[in-house]
């Protein structure tokens, strides 16, 4: 048993449907540091930091002018938040999205497995059919292929929809790359802020020590105030870069599902397409009977021109299973053969759909909850802004260079 | 003013003259009055026409007497008057910025300004015509956008309540206070450049923030045929 389906055998042997492994809350502490920042964006950063402790130090404690700089710190940072929880709503909608197309494509498989379960020929009864067990009567195997003939159509249009499908999968991963891409450059700027506000608060607190004998005065103004706002945007950009972190990797492992279905997908259509093919083949062998199977022809040649793959399978295989068919006492096996792949193909899938959904829902649960987390914070930020609106505009020291 | 202030006016005069934002606005101005004066010419010929073709339908039934010339030529006058008067350009006041349909408020929140423009200190004077440039940039997208959707609230009440209240703010201040510090250590003139440089990276924002659906879908569709046709190496 070499020959087409020894070949099926071993392509199926290659499909493994990898479920992708659920993202864990990512914690506020180790959020950052994951987006490097070159030397030359810490001088920067660095410099900025200095040129505003320069300032505050040089304003009275008491004058507008300190409470103004006081007043940039709580604003500190708080585009660069807004940007990156603007995405959060997006990044959360994904998944779950993703977990609905799976839903469809789930469908046409399920209604190409019933199909298919009605052709196979394990099912069927081939022997010559006798009037009450005596005469012979009609040809069961001709019947058998005419079924094929009234499949073709309906299988057709599964495969159409399931190529369309895929096609949504695709996008939905074009989708994927670009967030993750913007993402990336958020968590850039948060990260650029993160550094600013944990250098300020460094300077901050040895430039208080060092005025406690001098200034007492100023040095309480700096931790009361200026040090205390400093720590609180802190932990708001540190949540914040936790939750885009973790949307950022639940993003890839959205795209890592829709990569293993389209996968799947594919190795369905081809394994589907090489059946019908065979039987082609096989009726021909068996009944003499030339089964015209016009809409999987057509099919074939816009399959084979999309997946690569499935050309090159189809291509070797159609010249194996005429030599065997021609040559085969046994060319029904070679079709059940054929069968017993989609079955295989399509047990894969399921498998594959059930663990992916297990780990696609509890990354949606946690990161649900973590982008709950930090709307408070977000929240607290829109209030900051709300005061500077209604105060005069000060130019934002922190400001970040596009 | 000291020698110094006037060379630095001075400068500043031939720097605006010669800035780019405000000869796209100047050359857009006359554009516009062309446009305007073309259009009001033509309606004066096809109302001297109207009347001369009723004149002449009048007498094929009636003989035509001076009484009836005198007629015809009071008619055209008052038809003339009325276009005319109608053709002037109306002042726009920020009250009706409020309520003028999203679609058509960038062009009268420019036109506004325009108006504005002589009121305003030199310095903000280039401010103003970098945001008429963003302004006419906006019109597109905004002409697209759904008027119940946030960030078009957000786009009217920047153009449409707070540019404009920022200016009137400002005009209302006595001409002689507004250069120097008030008693009360404020600065009409810096206050107003810090506002209308808030608004002008508003716009700015703004703009990018409407586009950015767009750049996404087009980015999207440029990635998702890569992957359809090259495969996930692509990119």
């Amino acid at each position: 048993m070499a020959g087409a389906a020894g070949s099926n055998d071993k392509t199926d042997m290659d499909l493994v449907l990898q479920p992708p492994t659920p993202v864990r809350a990512v914690p506020a502490e180790k959020a950052a540091g994951l987006v490097p920042l070159d030397d030359k964006q810490r001088t920067q950063l660095d410099e900025k930091v200095e040129g505003f402790v320069a300032n505050l130090i040089a304003a009275d404690a008491n004058s507008p002018e300190f409470g103004k700089q006081v007043d940039a710190i709580t604003n500190m940072g708080r585009r660069e938040i807004a940007e990156a929880a603007g995405q959060s709503n997006r990044f959360l909608d994904r998944p779950v999205k993703a977990m609905d197309k799976e839903g469809s494509v789930g469908t046409d498989l399920a209604e190409l497995r019933r199909t298919i379960e009605d052709l196979d020929p394990g099912r069927h009864a081939m022997a010559p059919r006798k009037l009450l067990g005596i005469l012979p009567f009609g040809n069961r195997m001709k019947n058998y292929f005419d079924g094929y003939k009234s499949a073709q159509t309906h299988i057709a249009a599964i495969l159409a929809r399931l190529a369309s499908g895929k096609d949504e999968l695709l996008k939905d991963n074009a989708a994927i790359d670009v967030e993750r891409q913007t993402l990336w450059t958020a968590m850039g700027r948060l990260e650029q802020m993160i550094h600013i506000s944990k250098a300020l608060d460094t300077r901050l607190e040895t430039t208080a020590d060092e005025l406690e004998h001098q200034d007492p005065a100023k040095a309480k103004a700096i931790r009361e105030t200026a040090l205390f706002y400093v720590r609180q945007r802190s932990t708001d950009l540190l949540t914040q870069m936790a939750v885009t972190v973790q949307g950022y990797l639940a993003l890839d492992l959205v795209k890592k599902n829709n990569v293993e279905l389209v996968k799947g997908v594919d190795r369905a259509s081809t394994t589907t397409v090489a059946a019908l093919r065979t039987a082609v083949t096989v009726a021909q062998a068996l009944t003499a009977q030339k089964l015209v199977l016009e809409q999987i022809t057509a099919l074939n040649t816009t399959t084979a021109n999309i997946i690569d793959s499935t050309g090159e399978l189809l291509r070797t295989q159609t010249g194996q299973i005429h030599q065997q068919a021609a040559a085969s006492t046994i060319p029904l096996d070679t079709l059940k053969r054929a069968f017993q792949n989609i079955y295989t193909t399509m047990d894969t899938i399921d498998a594959f759909k059930v663990q992916a959904l297990a780990s696609m829902k509890q990354t949606v649960d946690v990161l649900t909850d973590e982008v709950g987390k930090s709307r408070g914070y977000i929240a607290r930020a829109e209030g900051a802004q709300q005061a500077t609106l209604t105060g005069s505009a000060a130019p934002d020291p922190f400001r970040l260079e596009r | 003013m000291s020698d110094s202030d006037r060379a630095i006016e001075n400068a500043n005069a031939v720097l605006r003259r010669v800035s780019e934002g405000h000869r796209a606005q100047l050359s857009k101005r006359r554009a516009r009055r062309r446009r305007r004066l073309a259009g009001t010419a033509k309606r004066l010929g096809v109302v001297t026409i109207a009347a001369l073709v009723g004149l002449m339908i009048l007498n094929a039934f009636l003989p035509i007497g001076s009484g009836m010339i005198l007629l015809f030529l009071l008619a055209t006058a008052i038809a003339w008057g009325v276009i005319l008067m109608a053709s002037v350009e109306p002042e726009a006041r920020p009250e009706e910025l409020a309520t003028v349909d999203l679609a058509r408020l960038p062009h009268r929140t420019e036109r506004w300004l325009d108006q504005q423009r002589a009121a305003l200190p030199a310095p903000a004077m280039r401010l103003v015509d970098g945001i008429g440039l963003k302004l006419d940039m906006l019109a597109p997208q905004l002409a697209t956008l759904d008027p119940r959707e946030p960030a078009a609230f957000e786009i009217r009440k920047l153009i449409g309540e707070e540019l404009p209240e920022l200016i009137d703010g400002y005009r209302r201040v006595p001409a002689a206070l507004r250069g120097g510090e008030s008693r009360l250590g404020l600065h009409p003139d810096k206050q107003l450049l810090d506002g209308l440089t808030v608004v002008d990276e508003e716009l700015a924002r703004m703009t990018e923030q409407l586009a950015a659906g767009d750049l996404h879908k087009l980015a999207t569709q440029g990635r998702y045929l890569e992957l359809k046709y090259r495969g996930d190496e692509a990119g």
